[in-house]
């Protein structure tokens, strides 16, 4: 749409069109601009939104269930000590019995 | 200008205008439009990212529980084989202890030792080493199964002393057959027995051989 504007010089109503045409490539120009503006952001956006995906926390629990099982193990081999030691009774009869039996 | 002239540069201005904001509407509804899907992919792959990453993490996790669990698995094992073997040993010990204070115990074990080694020895010729203390016991049972009668043709020679705390070793004279039956050597014998029991104890309790460790999910 563009016009040289010495071709329509003397007119009013060239004048007035070579304005309007002007306008109207400022409308289009302002509405490419935003367009430019909007799809600029849009980009932006997604990049955060990757870079924050790609950033996501490592596994935060680690270590916890195993501390845990670990603390369980000594729990289990102090059970099984007082168990053995609360039936030494008859451990000590089967020692006995062990003992003089051929 | 005349008016006519007026009148048609207006709707053409006018045209201009509305098609220039058109377009531009075009233009923005468009953009919108790309914008939208291109922060909508973001957010799609976004989430296959994440769920990829979480899915890496699960399964780490897993193969790390599992090494851990089976690594505890293994120290709860040992540890507990060190638990029933020590208070095996001590009360062993005190079984020990309770025989050698007990004159009837070992009188008792010194019989019922000879009446094994007598039915287990072929030979009818037997040499006796007693322990020391043990020699009034063996003397006294000896007699005692002897007349019975079940042993005909054994001649037992009875030696001196060897250094052990109860029972004795017998032989045969040409040495070919021995039957150690000195407490010393019933011990090992008697402590599988007490480990045998200590395992029993531990499994009807469930800590042995498959205790719940509780926290670690495979």
């Amino acid at each position: 749409m563009t016009v040289a504007r010495g071709e329509l010089a003397g007119s009013d109503a060239l004048e007035a069109l070579f304005e309007g045409l002007q306008s109207a490539e400022a409308v289009v120009a302002e509405a490419r601009r935003r367009a430019e503006e909007l799809l600029r952001k849009a980009r932006e956006e997604a990049d955060s939104i990757l870079r924050e995906a790609e950033r996501a926390p490592e596994d935060g629990g680690a270590g916890e269930p195993e501390v845990a099982a670990g603390l369980r193990v000594e729990e289990l081999l102090g059970r099984a000590e007082e168990l053995l030691r609360r039936r030494s009774d008859e451990l000590r009869e089967v020692a006995i019995v062990s003992l003089l039996r051929w | 200008m005349a008016s006519n002239d007026g009148a048609l540069v207006s709707t053409i201005l006018g045209e201009l205008k509305r098609a220039a904001d058109e377009e531009a509407q075009r233009i923005l509804a468009e953009a919108e439009e790309r914008a939208r899907r291109i922060v909508e992919e973001a957010r799609a792959r976004a989430e296959a990212i994440r769920a990829e990453r979480a899915r890496l993490r699960e399964g780490e996790r897993r193969r790390r529980l599992a090494l851990k669990l089976a690594e505890l698995r293994a120290k709860y094992l040992s540890g507990l084989y060190g638990v029933a073997e020590r208070v095996a040993g001590e009360v062993m010990a005190e079984a020990l202890e309770m025989l050698l204070n007990n004159p009837e115990f070992r009188r008792l074990y010194v019989e019922n030792a000879l009446k094994e080694a007598l039915r287990s020895l072929s030979s009818k010729d037997l040499i006796i080493e007693p322990c020391r203390g043990s020699e009034e016991f063996l003397r006294e049972a000896l007699s005692s199964i002897l007349m019975t009668g079940r042993h005909p043709g054994v001649r037992v020679a009875i030696e001196g002393a060897r250094d052990c705390r109860c029972g004795f070793v017998a032989r045969s004279a040409d040495g070919h057959e021995i039957f150690n039956a000195t407490i010393e050597a019933k011990l090992s014998e008697v402590k599988e027995h007490l480990l045998a029991y200590a395992w029993k104890i531990l499994r009807e309790e469930g800590l042995w051989p498959n205790p719940e460790l509780a926290g670690l999910s495979e």
